[in-house]
C-alpha cells in the first residue's frame, strides 16, 4: 500500500496513492495508515481520490482504521471517486464519514 | 462485439484482482457504459471474495469458473466453484448493517451480500454434488429497478 502524506497543524492529509481499496490491499490497510499517523494528529483526512474502486473488504478496512484512531483522532475522507462514492452510498457509508469533495476542501472547511 | 466471456481463476484476492480486470476489459469491448462495467465488477468482486473467504478457507488455489451472457440490457452470470457448501445450504440473506451505532460498535463486514441482492435479480444457489453454483442476473441498463431493491434506497443509481 502507498501512501503519502501531508501535516497540516493538527490534520493530517494521508493520501492513498493505489487505484483499488480491494481484498488485497485491504490486508494491512489500518496498520499502515495507523504507522504514519502523527502523535498530534487529531484529525485525518484520507484522501482517496486515486482510488477507482473499493469492496466490502476495503470498506471493512476503512471501519477498522476510524475504529483504531477513535477517539483521539477523527477520520474523514476526501476525494471519492464515482465508483467509490457509489459503494459508500449503497451500503450508506456515506452517512458515517464527513466527505469532501477534495483533500483542499478539508482544509478550508474543516467540519470540527 | 462480445456477447459472452468465460474466466477461471484461483480463488486468492490476486488473481481475483487479476480476473475482475479482465473481465472488465472483455465487457468493456461490448460497449457497455461505466455504470453497467461498475456495477458487474463490485457484483464480481464480492462474490469471488467471498468464495475465496468461506467455500476455500484453507487454501489459496481453489478453482473458481465464472460465465458470462449478455442478453440485451442484462448481464446473465454465473460462478462454480468446488468449495465447502454454503451454510445451512442456502444463501446468505439481505442485511443492511445497522450504522446508527458507536463507531466502536460499527460493522466491519457484512456490507458485501446486501450489495450482492441489491446490484443483482433473480439470484439462485444451489449445491450440485461437490459444487457450488450461483446464477444471477445484473442489470445493465442505467437505473437499477428500484423495486427489487429491498432497502428504500430510492435514489441510488449505479
Amino acid at each position: 500500500m502507498q501512501l503519502s502524506s501531508e501535516q497540516h497543524g493538527s490534520t493530517q492529509i494521508v493520501k492513498i496513492e493505489e487505484a483499488r481499496i480491494d481484498a488485497m490491499a485491504a490486508i494491512g490497510f489500518k496498520d499502515t495508515v495507523r504507522g504514519v499517523t502523527g502523535d498530534q494528529t487529531d484529525r485525518l483526512v484520507l484522501d482517496l481520490n486515486k482510488v477507482e474502486f473499493i469492496d466490502s473488504s476495503g470498506l471493512g478496512a476503512i471501519v477498522a482504521l476510524m475504529k483504531l484512531l477513535a477517539p483521539g483522532c477523527k477520520l474523514e475522507l476526501a476525494g471519492l471517486t464515482s465508483t467509490v462514492q457509489k459503494v459508500f452510498r449503497l451500503t450508506r457509508m456515506d452517512t458515517i464519514f464527513t466527505l469532501y469533495d477534495n483533500a483542499a476542501d478539508s482544509l478550508h472547511d474543516p467540519a470540527v | 462485439m462480445v456477447r459472452h466471456f468465460a474466466v477461471s481463476l484461483a480463488a486468492n484476492p490476486g488473481e481475483i484482482r487479476k480476473g475482475l480486470g479482465e473481465i472488465r476489459a472483455i465487457l468493456a469491448t461490448a460497449r457497455l457504459s461505466v455504470e453497467a462495467l461498475d456495477r458487474v465488477e463490485i457484483v464480481l468482486a464480492e462474490i469471488l471474495n467471498n468464495i475465496a473467504e468461506h467455500a476455500y478457507p484453507n487454501a489459496d488455489d481453489g478453482l473458481i469458473e465464472i460465465e458470462g451472457d449478455i442478453f440485451g440490457d442484462v448481464l446473465v452470470c454465473r460462478t462454480v466453484d468446488w468449495g465447502r457448501q454454503m451454510p445451512g445450504g442456502v444463501l446468505p440473506p439481505c442485511e443492511e448493517a445497522d450504522l446508527r451505532v458507536a463507531v466502536a460498535d460499527l460493522p466491519e463486514g457484512g456490507f458485501g451480500w446486501f450489495m450482492i441482492h441489491t446490484l443483482t435479480q433473480d439470484l439462485r444457489y444451489a449445491r450440485i454434488d461437490d459444487k457450488n453454483e450461483l446464477r444471477f442476473q445484473v442489470p445493465l441498463s442505467k437505473v437499477i429497478d428500484t423495486e427489487a431493491t429491498p432497502s428504500p434506497t430510492l435514489d441510488f443509481a449505479l
